[in-house]
C-alpha cells in the first residue's frame, strides 16, 4: 500500500468506523505501532464526529476528505470539509480535576487531539475548514 | 458493538465488545442506563473485549458513574487495554473510577 491514504467520507457517523478500518490497514502496511494507530483514529474520530454532529445547517449529504500521509518519519493528517466555519482549537480545555458529580464531558475530544499530536493547525479556506495534524514518529507513540 | 451481561453472585457484569464510538454510544447508553434507572446491584463494566473507545463512550461511563454516586452503589471498571488506559488518563478518568485489572478481581472486590 502507498504511504498515503486518501478517503472521502459522507457526513454520517458510521463512516468513522469505516475510516478506522482503512487507517488500521494503512498503519499495519507501514509498520506503525498499534498505539499510534489507535491515537490517530481517536483524533480523526473526535474531529469528524464534531463536524458531522454540529457542522451542517442542512440535512444534505456532504463530503469530508481525509488524507493520512507518512513523510520522513512524520505522520501528517489533513481533514477538509465544507461545514460551517469552526476552529476546534478555539475551545477551552476541559477541567480534568473535577469530581464525578461536577465533571462535564465537553471538550475532551479536542483535548485528546492537542495532547496526542505534536502540531495542530486550522485554516478557513474558500471551500470550508481545513485541519492539519502532525505527529513525529520518533517521539515514542 | 455487542454488549454481554452476566450476573455473578451479587455483582452485575456488563461487557461491551468492539468499538464504542459516536456511532455506537447510543446503544451502549441504552444498555447501561437501563440498569442505572433505579438502585441496583454492584456493577462491573468489563472493557477487556473493547477494542476502541472515544469521548462518546466516556460520556456514557461518566453518566453511569454519576448515577452510581447518587444511588450509593458500587461501580468498578476492569480489563482496560493500554490504549484505552491512555484515553482514561488523558481524560482524568482514572481518578473518577475504581479501576481493577481483571474481572475476577473486580467481582471479588465488589461482591
Amino acid at each position: 500500500m502507498a504511504d498515503k491514504l486518501v478517503v472521502r467520507l459522507k457526513n454520517q457517523l458510521p463512516e468513522v468506523a469505516r475510516l478506522a478500518e482503512l487507517v488500521d490497514r494503512f498503519g499495519a502496511c507501514n509498520g506503525l505501532a498499534e498505539g499510534l494507530i489507535y491515537n490517530v483514529n481517536l483524533c480523526l474520530d473526535e474531529l469528524i464526529t464534531n463536524t458531522i454532529s454540529y457542522g451542517y445547517d442542512d440535512h444534505r449529504e456532504h463530503i469530508i476528505a481525509v488524507q493520512v500521509m507518512l513523510e520522513n518519519c512524520v505522520l501528517r493528517t489533513v481533514l477538509e470539509d465544507d461545514a460551517r466555519a469552526f476552529n476546534p482549537f478555539d475551545a477551552e480545555p476541559p477541567n480534568l480535576a473535577r469530581s464525578v458529580e461536577e465533571r462535564a464531558i465537553g471538550g475532551l475530544g479536542v483535548h485528546f487531539v492537542r495532547t496526542l499530536m505534536d502540531e495542530v493547525s486550522y485554516r478557513r479556506t474558500s471551500s470550508g475548514n481545513r485541519v492539519e495534524l502532525t505527529k513525529r514518529l520518533d517521539t515514542g507513540g | 458493538m455487542q454488549i454481554a451481561e452476566e450476573q455473578l453472585g451479587a455483582v452485575l457484569v456488563i461487557a461491551p465488545s468492539g468499538r464504542l464510538d459516536s456511532g455506537t454510544a447510543k446503544a451502549f447508553e441504552d444498555a447501561v442506563m437501563k440498569h442505572f434507572a433505579a438502585a441496583g446491584p454492584a456493577t462491573v463494566i468489563d472493557l477487556a473485549d473493547l477494542g476502541y473507545v472515544s469521548s462518546a463512550g466516556l460520556r456514557v461511563l461518566l453518566m453511569a458513574a454519576k448515577r452510581a454516586k447518587v444511588q450509593n452503589r458500587k461501580l468498578a471498571l476492569c480489563g482496560l487495554s493500554s490504549s484505552i488506559r491512555e484515553v482514561f488518563e488523558m481524560s482524568g478518568f482514572t481518578k473518577l473510577f475504581d479501576i481493577v485489572p481483571a474481572r475476577a478481581e473486580a467481582v471479588a472486590k465488589l461482591g
